[in-house]
């Protein structure tokens, strides 16, 4: 009984962790956290630091709220939602600014706009505040390697065609002869976000109305 | 009621707790920050950015990390500054040749050139040049249109209304710097503090351009003063057909200003009677 229990647990582990990656992206299907998305994918090296630190707060607050579900009151939970989250934020920003201090500096206001990030928010609502601790932990990964991914994908995009070249942790990885002489800067300045991110949703949406027909 | 109020604050005060735990763990405040601290006490506050870093901390702070960024960067209002400077040398253990550091910003341009044509757009020199390259007959003119009179940090710089062109004020200028970048002709020069004669016109020669000939003004490359120079303190430069100067000959006895038929060569302070012509901005 207890052995057929626990291998419910990690088969619906796995699938609450895959939902978030592909059914559930939160960027480009669910189009949410669309702030930090379009500001800090100018640089791979950005979005990972920006990645991990949503993954670490929405690993701490899932953790948090799910623990608290059942002596939460619901009148006062987006309250609660938020204190625990802007709690992470606060130790997130702390460490990054001891031990990643140009990190710190190139995220500047989108690593405390993090306590806004509707990922975050959404996840301890629809999810964390309604399930269990384990479950809870599945999803904050799946919905965080989500958001990473989505990440990784627009901000190589704009780094390759802005820049001509990729660099990761201050290694340059290669560059292209003659688009790194006259790069195509308006691609890691706003617009480029834009056209990027507008661009991949299109696709996206082609490939899942492809894949109903 | 008072149960909600209990565990909201219980929660505050728990995650309160979580986030003082935090920040004992980390390491404190490096001992270089301590020292740019100290450092930003003796730099201006002003954050003009003509050193090229951010503000005056993030100057601070390069300077505790790498003292010979004040040479390659230098602070222009801190060299007039006796107090600031010997605060500086003091905190940081240098030595500073004041008047081999000491610069001047001087417009290369005597003005009075023929216009093309009227020009009725953005009444900037940016916008200006984008189009035909300005609307002087000279390429390399003053258009005195202001850009650099709003970023000089000191206003030493106004538009001198009779020959349109921009004059920076020697007594003002610290030699900044910010002007020379603003300038969209590349114009402005910064030249050493202590120079007699200014060579105001910046024409090149080498890049005639058909229906663009060199103004009125400008210098006919006659080498009259390098003969009038007895010193042997004018160095003719065969490349650009123009003089330079060799400060340590130069006697200042105006050999070369009196003999330029062109009046391009001036002194460096302009007269008192031409001074009154200049209006601020």
């Amino acid at each position: 009984m207890i052995e057929k229990q626990e291998r419910l647990t990690a088969k619906k582990f796995w699938q609450e962790f895959a939902k978030g990656i592909v059914i559930t992206n939160p960027v480009f299907v669910l189009v949410l956290g669309l702030c930090p998305t379009l500001a800090v994918s100018n640089s791979l090296n950005n979005a990972l630091g920006m990645s991990a630190g949503v993954i670490f707060v929405l690993l701490g607050s899932n953790i948090i709220i799910s623990l608290l579900r059942k002596i939460t009151p619901n009148l006062v939970r987006i309250p609660v939602f938020i204190v625990v989250i802007a709690t992470f934020v606060t130790i997130l920003s702390l460490v990054f600014e001891a031990y990643l201090p140009p990190l710190y500096e190139s995220l500047g206001i989108y690593l405390p706009l993090i306590v806004v990030n509707c990922i975050i928010l959404g996840r301890a609502e629809v999810f964390a505040s309604k399930n269990s601790v384990v479950l809870s932990i599945a999803d904050a990964f799946g919905v965080g390697f989500g958001f990473t991914i989505a990440l990784i994908i627009i901000s190589f995009f704009r780094e390759l065609l802005g820049t001509g070249g990729l660099e990761v942790f201050g290694k340059q990885l290669f560059s292209i002869p003659v688009l790194a002489e006259s790069p195509m800067s308006v691609f890691i300045m706003p617009p480029g976000a834009f056209i990027v991110m507008g661009l991949l949703l299109a696709l996206f949406r082609m490939i899942g109305v492809l894949k109903n027909e | 009621m008072w149960i909600i109020i209990a565990i909201l604050t219980a929660i505050g005060v728990i995650c309160g707790v979580l986030i003082w735990v935090t920040n004992k763990t980390l390491p404190k405040e490096p001992a270089s920050l301590a020292k740019a601290q100290e450092v930003s006490e003796h730099l201006p506050g002003m954050n003009c950015g003509a050193c090229g870093f951010p503000g005056c901390f993030a100057y601070a702070q390069a300077l505790s990390k790498d003292k010979k960024v004040f040479f390659s960067n230098v602070c222009a209002t801190v060299l007039q500054d006796n107090t600031m400077l010997g605060g500086i040398e003091k905190s940081l253990d240098l030595v500073v040749d004041k008047n081999a550091m000491n610069k001047k910003a001087v417009v290369c341009c005597s003005g009075d050139c023929e216009k093309i044509g009227t020009y009725v757009g953005v009444g900037t020199c940016k916008s200006a040049t984008k189009i035909l390259k300005g609307f002087k007959k000279c390429p390399f003119g003053c258009l005195g249109l202001g850009d650099c009179t709003h970023v000089c940090p000191q206003n030493a710089i106004s538009i001198d209304v009779d020959r349109k062109i921009a004059v920076i004020d020697p007594d003002k200028c610290t030699g900044c710097g910010l002007c020379v970048k603003e300038c969209p002709r590349n114009i402005i020069k910064l030249i050493p503090a202590d120079s007699k004669v200014v060579f105001r016109c910046s024409y090149d020669s080498i890049r005639d351009i058909p229906g663009r000939e060199k103004c009125e003004s400008g210098c006919i490359h006659c080498r009259r003063c390098f003969k009038a120079c007895e010193n042997e303190a004018i160095i003719w430069n065969k490349d650009k057909q123009i003089p330079e100067f060799d400060l340590s000959k130069c006697i200042d006895c105006g050999a070369c200003i009196a003999a330029c038929p062109k009046n391009v060569l001036t002194k460096l302070k302009v007269d008192a009677s031409k001074k009154e012509k200049v209006l601020t901005k």
